[in-house]
């Protein structure tokens, strides 16, 4: 599994870089224009999580291609190892593509040290920042992350499991008919309203009596267990019938 | 005693297309058979099945007594007529590629035979002529300590200097107790290797002899026969 990470690092390794220096590059300015220019901390915030998603979505684009590449390459395809091998690496690559996005991000919002106008978000940002709050929605987000590139994976090997030249839909409606299907069947265990986005974590509002302020904590989820035993079991099905339909019916 | 390649009866067919029709056959150790065909007589999709790389529709293979899986992948080495590089690779990284993932690469072999084919490790795979990644190609396939060597159009597109140091290669770094399935139309320069010959014809299997068999029983060589087999496909 970790020599298959290599060779995917390395096949994608100027690509990474070249993204990562842009990023790198981009929050420098930011950071410039703070600092320098006086621009307000709403701003910089907010492009700096602009920079922080599409660095995110670059890091999927490259994942969903080497995953692309392992697919309809005859010397990937030739190599001894098992199936699942091949999907846990590919999983772990995207785990650390995931990563890296966020950890530019974390460092940005260091360095940047944003302070709000509006002290509900001060509040908001200074609770999200505490380490088990941030280890929470790390993990939760890692989790999410990979859900959604397993869920690529699998409408990917769908339209490889075809020949013809309409299959690319199949693997697109796979994925469309897939979500929606979980979002009925995520509603119908949790209920529409379910408490807290991410899941683990809930977000409350109490308005203050005196001086009018809202305050925002941050609490557990008292079915945070729940929810991580319907994430992981959501990710072993996909697992389970994406490794189904690479052994079975993808033929590079 | 088994044999190290069974085919037993196999159906392959993609959509409407019949690739192969009940094809059976066995090889043993120690041979270098040839798996010869007209244009779309079913090789490729033949050794795509030996190699793993496809799935039959209905029959059985088994390579060294077992199925065709990760486990056979370990035994059999394929070129394939698609590259086994990447293009960010240079020859150096092809070599560490296939040894970093098949135990019975031979790193010794592999420098003998670079040096042989005057490949240079330094070089990038994109920058190699036709004729050198046909050569690092074969090179890589017969790196290997493999039971079964399934080479796949080995000489096609080369010239025929090429063809034949890539022939003698085969010959010189051939391991005897391992068996050797080279598909191939191009017969003049090719022929001379052979043990055995199986011959398709539209998905089916035409024939499986010795070469020298053939030789004594039709009074022809295999380029002759061939060409009469195939004369109107």
């Amino acid at each position: 599994m970790l020599k298959l990470l290599k060779y995917n690092w390395r096949m994608n390794s100027l690509t990474s870089y070249i993204v990562i220096a842009a990023s790198v590059i981009v929050y420098g300015l930011l950071l410039a224009c703070k600092y320098q220019w006086g621009w307000s901390d709403e701003i910089v915030f907010m492009f700096g999580l602009l920079v922080a998603v599409v660095t995110g979505l670059l890091f999927l684009i490259i994942a969903c291609v080497t995953f692309n590449h392992q697919l309809k390459s005859y010397h990937r395809r030739l190599l001894p190892i098992k199936t699942e091998v091949e999907i846990a690496s590919m999983l772990l690559l995207a785990a650390i593509y995931s990563l890296i996005p966020l950890l530019l991000k974390l460092v940005f919002l260091y360095l940047a040290d944003v302070t709000f106008n509006y002290s509900m978000f001060d509040s908001l940002l200074e609770q999200l920042l505490r380490v088990d709050v941030l280890a929470v929605l790390v993990g939760y987000m890692l989790l999410d992350s990979l859900a959604i590139f397993m869920l690529i994976m699998l409408a990917m090997s769908a339209t490889y499991a075809f020949k013809g030249k309409y299959r690319a839909w199949i693997g697109v409606l796979l994925f469309i008919v897939l979500s929606i299907v979980w979002e009925y069947v995520s509603n119908w265990l949790f209920g529409v309203n379910r408490q807290g986005a991410p899941p683990f974590v809930g977000i409350e509002i109490t308005e203050g009596e005196m001086s009018r302020i809202d305050w925002i904590t941050i609490r557990w989820n008292g079915e945070w267990l729940k929810m991580l035993l319907v994430s992981l079991t959501k990710l072993a099905l996909l697992f389970a019938a994406t490794t189904y339909i690479m052994k079975k019916h993808v033929e590079p | 005693m088994s044999h190290l390649l069974e085919v037993k009866d196999v159906y392959k067919s993609y959509w409407r297309k019949k690739a192969l029709q009940g094809v059976s056959f066995s090889i043993d150790r120690g041979k270098i058979i040839g798996l010869l065909g007209s244009n779309g007589s079913g090789k490729t999709t033949l050794m795509k099945l030996l190699a793993g790389l496809a799935r039959p529709n209905s029959g059985t293979i088994s390579i060294a007594g077992a199925s065709v899986g990760p486990a056979t992948k370990q035994v059999v080495s394929y070129m394939p007529d698609a590259p086994l590089t990447e293009s960010w690779m240079r020859v150096k990284d092809a070599f560490a590629f296939h040894r970093d993932f098949y135990p019975d690469f031979d790193d010794g072999k592999a420098k003998d035979m670079m040096q042989f084919m005057r490949l240079n490790a330094q070089d990038r795979v994109t920058s190699l002529s036709k004729g050198m990644q046909e050569r690092l190609q074969l090179t890589l396939a017969l790196s290997r300590n493999a039971s079964l060597y399934l080479l796949d159009e080995p000489i096609g597109g080369v010239d025929p200097v090429a063809r034949g140091n890539i022939l003698d290669a085969i010959v010189e770094y051939y391991n005897p107790e391992s068996s050797i399935l080279l598909a191939t139309h191009l017969l003049t320069d090719i022929e001379r290797i052979f043990d055995e010959v199986i011959m398709l014809k539209q998905g089916s299997l035409l024939l499986h002899e010795e070469v020298e068999e053939v030789r004594m029983k039709r009074g022809k060589s295999i380029d002759e026969l061939f060409k009469e087999v195939y004369a109107e496909c």
